[in-house]
């Protein structure tokens, strides 16, 4: 198996985590390739810090079997569950999880120590991983005297010194404000390509996601909705889920028609949009339909003039100024959404305006 | 409920002029009551008169005590019997991260039990014990004999066996309990997936993390070890141990009290106490846990597979020996003809039931105790409430003074200060009508409650941002208003526990009260010292019974309604 040529580190089969009557993992499968960063993304609650907690030894699953490099270390059915200190992992914590009674280099220091390496080798590996993460010189600190990125950085440090299979990185940069939160993105995707580690990265923040996963696998209600490459979920979502959580999306409700012309979907009011043909074969499922569309692709039509196929009309309920351009909000069509507009544009609030939806980029999904 | 600290706090800014008084007069207040007994205590240490003498200086009362083998002994026995202290907390270490840590069946009865374990009175627990392993009759000890054993409940084992059981244990790992809730449980996670096995975790993140709050468990445990006094009165008396409670008081039954040496005695621990104190109180006022926060705590039980119930069992052993075992036998032991003499015909019956149930005396008793135990919890909440407040929320002067004046009692040892209030109460002309009255026992049983109940309190209101109360009086409520509407509702499960706490705390005194106690004030736990001391073992284990289930109720009360420390998993 391979993608790209590159071997399969961890496979996850069917692995279930239950809280009572709560699926917060439920039959989750995926691989994880040799040097990639696969991000695990979803909303609050949706069981991907459980699925990482599993991966780490942290969770014990009901049901389910994981194999590092080939070898089972989970495996329900045969009553396989290696502690977290037997898996060689490493994992990056929400709140950094430094220990408030030892210094810098006691953290680097403890993997090694705990392995029993030799206390030379320590001190060398020590200061290498410190200089690698740009902590040189604060050695002897308190780690609690360090700052959040600090921490962070060092967290790192002692999460990689012993060079783990794997580092499960749990919304690692959630707890750091939002200038520190995007230099520590790039810095970390920077450091992955040089060491080649796996990464396993759990977040809710699609725009980290997208920027650091070669592979993203979206989650939702213990369930992974799609995984694949991040192009591909943007463009190619397979659910509405997935194309309104990556990136904003206007929805739309509608119903197929048939006319002589061809297919068509019938939005409320007397607004219609012609779909292109290869997606005719959609009116064999439901008739109902939810529309979702990118604010991208609705284009702002200032004529006065009744609409055509495609285009939907709505009113301007308030402009706001954002300095370079403006945010408006639009109601019409049974919905409410906001776009990005020009400056300057010949629009006033309450006025009626065209808006032209893209029949190639919306997406249509099925409802009932 | 957990109020969410939203800003600092913020104190009141008042007037200079305004808060140099307040906060002199709330210095000589809080002085008055429990800086008095201390100094009482330590003068009249130099009291070579007579009791009925005026005072003149002498060092007799010192060299005495100390020339004599059998004060040295007792102190010798004290620190001894308080090495119980170290086994308690390596156990209840581990007792308390298995009940938080670990998803074991049963935890929330076994937490419970713990509770029960807290708020139970040790002197009908020893009276069970004794039942159990009296080394002639003990029930335990016949079951013994069969292997050709025998452990004798009279002896530094046995009372070090009821304390760890009744006790120290329990006490530990309630205390140690919120530690563990409060403890980022990824502290722990980060070291497993480092590699470190479990032990490796306690040994070098666990234990070093947590060292500040072990030593301050450890140093309570010691400072409230060094003033018990029921069990080793009860057990230890007849094998001839002495501790230096037991021994204070064996001094003051002589006929005349030897006053001066009990005082020597004393003045030696309450140095020693005071400086336990000392250190307890910095360690409780500025621990540094950078890492109890409540951003991202995640906390979850860990699932240990099968090992869970081995677990369980475990804990539950432990709890049937600390509570159920002892309160089966001691309602067995109630019903007793003859306490301990199982092999006579028809050893039981109820006719110590209908006497006790008959006494004027214990229906008298009855009711003496509700009236101390409700008095004082409601003085004591009322009291400790203002103080609190007004060294979180204001600005007086000398606030640090009233911070270690407060902690003081905790130095006092029960015996102690029921000594010093007596003196006081006798030699005082306006405060002798105290004397005999209701009111000098609250008093007393206010002021030892005074630390934990100013702590608990402050620590309540620590948590209420004071955002909440200033939104109050910018909307235009008065400040007494604001209290009652806002302050009070918000730590209202914090005045539960205050109120359990000191309520049983009350009930159950011995020691303090001891001294002050006369015949139309003597509450039930009194009645049932006299009783156990006078051989009346089943009218004694009858008030124990009633004793254990008020604290029973106590327990639930505080349990069901009172404050949750650190939130509760699941």
């Amino acid at each position: 198996m391979s993608l790209n040529g590159k071997k399969v580190i961890l496979r996850v089969q069917d692995l279930s985590r239950f809280y009572g009557n709560v699926h917060a993992v439920n039959g989750v499968s995926f691989d994880v390739y040799e040097g990639e960063i696969l991000v695990l993304l979803g909303p609050s609650g949706c069981g991907k810090s459980t699925t990482l907690r599993v991966l780490a030894g942290l969770e014990r699953p009901q049901s389910g079997q994981v194999s590092l490099k080939g070898n089972a270390i989970v495996d329900v059915a045969g009553g396989i569950f290696f502690a977290p200190e037997k898996r060689n992992m490493g994992m990056v914590f929400q709140t950094f999880a430094v220990w408030p009674h030892m210094t810098v280099s006691d953290h680097v220091a403890f993997p090694l120590l705990v392995r029993r390496h030799p206390r030379k080798e320590i001190r060398e590996k020590v200061e290498k991983a410190l200089a690698f993460v740009n902590l040189s010189g604060l050695e002897s600190r308190l780690a609690t005297q360090l700052s959040g990125g600090q921490q962070q950085r060092l967290a790192l440090a002692r999460a990689l010194v012993y060079e783990p299979d794997i580092l499960l990185l749990d919304e690692p940069l959630s707890n750091l404000d939002a200038k520190l939160r995007h230099q520590m993105r790039v810095e970390l995707k920077k450091l992955q390509q040089t060491l080649g580690t796996t990464f396993i990265f759990v977040t809710h923040d699609q725009i980290e996601a997208m920027s650091l996963a070669h592979r993203v696998a979206l989650m939702k209600d213990g369930q992974i909705e799609q995984i694949g490459l991040p192009d591909d979920l943007y463009e190619n979502p397979s659910t509405s889920f997935v194309h309104s959580f990556l990136g904003t999306t206007v929805s739309f409700e509608g119903k197929w028609v048939q006319k002589p012309e061809g297919w068509f979907v019938q939005l409320a009011g007397k607004f219609r949009l012609k779909m292109p043909n290869e997606l005719s074969a959609g009116p064999l499922m439901k008739d109902h339909v939810l529309v979702t569309v990118r604010p991208d692709d609705l284009e702002l039509i200032c004529e006065k003039r009744p609409p055509r196929d495609n285009e939907i009309e709505a009113q301007v309920e308030s402009i706001s100024n954002l300095g370079d351009r403006c945010e408006t909000a639009f109601r019409g069509c049974n919905a409410e959404f906001v776009l990005q507009t020009r400056k300057r544009l010949a629009i006033a609030d309450g006025e009626r305006v065209l808006l032209r939806i893209n029949p190639e980029k919306a997406k249509i999904w099925p409802q009932w | 409920m957990a109020p969410v600290v939203i800003g600092g706090v913020m104190t009141a800014s008042w007037p200079r002029a305004t808060a140099v008084w307040t906060g002199l007069l709330l210095v000589v207040l809080v002085a008055c009551f429990t800086l008095t007994p201390v100094l009482f205590i330590f003068i009249n240490s130099f009291n070579a008169a007579h009791p009925a003498e005026q005072w003149r200086f002498g060092l007799e009362g010192w060299l005495e005590a100390f020339s004599s083998p059998r004060t040295l002994n007792a102190i010798g026995y004290s620190f001894l019997l308080n090495l119980r202290s170290l086994v308690a907390i390596v156990i209840a270490f581990i007792f308390s991260w298995l009940l938080v840590r670990v998803r074991i069946p049963l935890r929330g009865f076994l937490e419970f039990s713990l509770w029960i374990a807290y708020f139970l009175p040790s002197l009908p627990l020893a009276l069970s014990w004794i039942l159990l392993l009296d080394p002639n009759y003990g029930l335990l000890n016949q079951f013994l004999s069969v292997f050709g054993a025998k452990f004798n409940i009279y002896s530094a084992y046995g009372i070090v066996w009821v304390h760890l059981t009744a006790s120290t244990i329990p006490i530990m790992t309630i205390l140690l309990t919120p530690v563990f809730r409060q403890l980022d449980a990824s502290l722990e996670e980060a070291a497993r997936v480092c590699g470190a096995g479990t032990w490796q975790t306690f040994r070098r993140v666990l234990v070093p993390v947590l060292a500040p709050a072990l030593l301050t468990v450890l140093l309570a445990a010691v400072i409230r070890g060094l003033e018990a006094f029921q069990v080793e009165l009860l057990l230890g008396r007849p094998a001839g141990i002495y501790v230096y409670a037991t021994r204070i008081y064996d001094l003051i039954q002589w006929e005349p009290p030897l006053f001066p040496q009990a005082m020597a005695l004393s003045t030696l621990f309450l140095g020693i106490l005071f400086v336990f104190a000392l250190l307890y109180q910095r360690f409780t006022s500025k621990r540094q846990f950078a890492t109890i926060s409540g951003r991202g705590v995640s906390f979850r039980p860990m699932d240990i597979g099968k090992g869970r119930y081995l677990i369980s069992a475990g804990l539950f052993v432990f709890v049937a020996f600390s509570v159920y075992l002892p309160l089966a036998v001691l309602i067995m032991g109630s019903f007793m003809r003859l306490f301990g003499f199982f092999h006579i015909n028809d050893p039981f019956s109820v006719k110590h039931w209908v006497v006790v149930l008959n006494d004027p005396v214990f229906m008298s008793a009855l009711r003496n105790s509700f009236i101390v135990g409700i008095g004082s919890a409601g003085i004591g909440i009322l009291l400790y409430s203002i103080l609190a407040y007004a060294l979180i929320r204001t600005s007086v002067v000398g606030k640090s003074w009233v911070n270690l004046l407060v902690w003081l009692p905790w130095a006092v040892p029960g015996i102690l200060l029921g000594l010093a209030f007596l003196w006081l109460f006798l030699s005082v002309p306006f405060l002798a009508v105290i004397y005999g009255t209701f009111v000098g026992l609250i008093m007393v049983l206010v002021i030892k409650e005074m630390p934990i109940g100013v702590h608990m309190m402050k620590t309540a209101l620590v948590q209420v941002a004071s955002e909440l109360e200033q939104v109050s009086r910018v909307c235009g409520a008065k400040w007494l208003y604001t209290y009652w509407r806002i302050t009070l509702p918000l730590i209202s499960p914090v005045l539960v526990s205050i109120f359990a706490i000191a309520f049983m705390a009350a009930v159950r005194d011995i020691d303090t009260i001891i001294l002050i106690g006369t015949s139309s004030t003597r509450p039930l736990s009194l009645l049932m010292m006299e009783y156990s001391m006078a051989g009346e073992m089943q009218a004694a284990s009858i008030i124990g019974v009633f004793l254990s289930a008020v604290a029973i109720g106590v327990a639930f009360v505080a349990r069901r309604y009172g404050f949750r420390v650190g939130g509760e998993a699941n």
